[in-house]
């Protein structure tokens, strides 16, 4: 017997607050400040419960991209030469542009992973419809996120199934991907065509009815806000702020 | 009293495609249960989606007649042949995933906790309650949908072939809770199994191209049009688990006579 008690979620603003404050002193502070922000942001994220999913995604997907960044900046950005490796010369200006970015990039994709990995869909969904949002958006919004498991969860399945067919699973992970890249394409249409399907689900769940469901008050999930974890939230991301309206006439 | 009535009912899911219904014209009758038969293309889902009142979600249609319902409250609640898609994603528990439509249609949380224990437990799944729906097997997922369904307590039940994915087990406790809910509940369910049909009829529409063959008690339906069930997979099996069988009737009898009297030796003559 599943009683109301275990639907009781915390919601702590916090985790959103040092996700804005990152991301604005990405984009309004100097460089030089970036490395601090990076550094900070970098402690907090290690800190936090699922830390392991912060940086898998960052070292899966972003290093490589800002590594490529610095090759091609460092080769083709027209400046004075820093590094000689054989051949190769990488330029100074080159390679400042790609920190630049590079940080950026970090300070971005880390604060997105760091709420993503310690609030849920689901808590986000019910903070959303409980603030007022509009119940089609958050589906939407929902469904973008969700779309990327299930995606991968499709793409799983096809992948046992290739291997089920001969595909050789022990080759490198260039090979592998050279198999699944074809699948691609049918995959994410196959997902768009059951998009029609999901549609009339949602319906005849009575997704559109005519009261708004934000307007009732019988959603199970009960959302506990921990005010604390806001007022700290909100202090920072104004001292973030006004870090950065300082800067402008320093 | 009628539930459900298609006047000279015809759909197109676009102009320039072959109506997917013409002509429906079916009074569907309170607490009872019937069943659409027919082959893949003959038009079963567009059928349950129309008895749905959710075939206006296709942008290109065009339809002629109507579906009406009598009493305007009535509540139809469908479980649909791409169960996958029925799943939303949008909770991380098969509780609240059951609990999902029951907060659309605004009801008290305690009402809710108590209608979707209580379908959990009908359905012998309270042991997946706090289970992410994203982990299930495919028959898991089609119980859930099922649930779903059911915890809104429709008045009538529209079900797209409902035992695609289910194992044996789950087929016969499937049938099991249906023939339970006969007689308190307006059924309609698409489905070609020859048992499920045996068990829970009253009434059968045969389709074919869009259009109803038949339609009536199984017998009739069977006398009438049974020739062609032959041709549908579930049914020549269960001619040919007949044939092989020491009383049954020669090969040469026809595939209907033999499909059927298979399906009643192994429910054990039960209609």
């Amino acid at each position: 017997m599943v009683t109301p008690e275990e639907f009781k979620k915390t919601y702590n603003p916090l985790y959103q607050y040092v996700a804005f404050s990152a991301i604005a002193a990405a984009f309004f502070f100097r460089i030089e400040a970036q490395g601090i922000i990076l550094f900070l942001l970098l402690l907090v994220a290690t800190l936090s419960k699922n830390r392991h999913r912060i940086f898998r995604g960052f070292l899966k997907f972003v290093l490589p991209l800002i590594l490529i960044g610095y090759i091609i900046n460092g080769l083709f950005f027209v400046g004075s030469p820093a590094v000689i490796i054989g051949h190769l010369t990488f330029k100074k200006e080159g390679l400042i542009f790609a920190t630049r970015v590079g940080l950026r990039l970090t300070i971005l994709v880390i604060s997105i992973g760091y709420f993503f990995a310690n609030v849920d869909n689901d808590t986000i969904s019910e903070y959303l419809i409980g603030k007022g949002a509009d119940r089609r958006f958050v589906y939407v919004y929902i469904l973008s996120v969700a779309m990327v498991q299930l995606l991968r969860d499709k793409l799983r399945r096809i992948y046992i199934a290739q291997s089920a067919r001969g595909l050789d699973t022990t080759r490198n992970i260039f090979v592998r991907i050279k198999y699944l890249f074809p699948l691609l394409v049918p995959l994410s249409l196959t997902y768009l065509a059951e998009s029609l399907d999901r549609g009339i689900a949602l319906k005849a769940a009575g997704f559109m009815a005519d009261k708004k469901r934000n307007e009732m008050a019988s959603s199970i999930s009960e959302i506990v806000i921990n005010n604390r974890g806001r007022t700290i939230g909100i202090i920072l991301f104004l001292i973030t702020l006004a870090i950065a309206f300082a800067q402008m006439f320093v | 009293m009628n539930i459900l009535i298609f006047e000279q009912y015809s759909y197109s899911y676009a102009p320039d495609l072959q109506a997917a219904l013409k002509d429906i014209n079916l009074e569907i009758k309170k607490d009872e249960c019937t069943v659409i038969l027919g082959p893949s293309g003959a038009g079963k889902t567009t059928f349950c989606l129309a008895a749905a009142g959710l075939l206006t979600s296709y942008p290109a249609s065009v339809s002629s007649g109507t579906v009406k319902k009598p009493v305007p409250t009535i509540r139809t609640a469908l479980v649909m042949q791409n169960f996958y898609s029925q799943i939303t994603y949008l909770r991380n528990t098969v509780f609240e995933e059951v609990a999902f439509p029951l907060e659309n249609m605004g009801l008290p949380r305690p009402e809710i906790f108590k209608r979707v224990n209580d379908v959990l437990s009908q359905m012998k799944i309270q042991h997946l309650a706090m289970r992410n729906p994203l982990e299930l097997s495919g028959g898991e997922k089609q119980k859930i949908v099922i649930a779903t369904a059911l915890a809104q307590k429709p008045d009538v039940l529209i079900l797209d072939e409902p035992l695609s994915q289910l194992d044996p087990e789950s087929t016969s406790y499937l049938s099991d809770i249906l023939h339970q809910l006969k007689g308190s509940i307006t059924i309609i369910i698409a489905e070609n199994d020859p048992y499920l049909i045996l068990k829970i009829a009253d009434k059968i529409a045969a389709l074919s191209n869009g259009e109803i063959v038949s339609y009536g008690d199984v017998s009739t339906v069977f006398n009438s049009v049974g020739g062609k069930l032959v041709e549908l997979p579930a049914w020549s099996i269960c001619a040919r688990e007949y044939e092989t069988a020491e009383d049954g009737l020669s090969s040469s009898s026809p595939g209907y006579i033999l499909g059927y009297k298979a399906a009643l030796k192994k429910l054990g003559g039960q209609k």
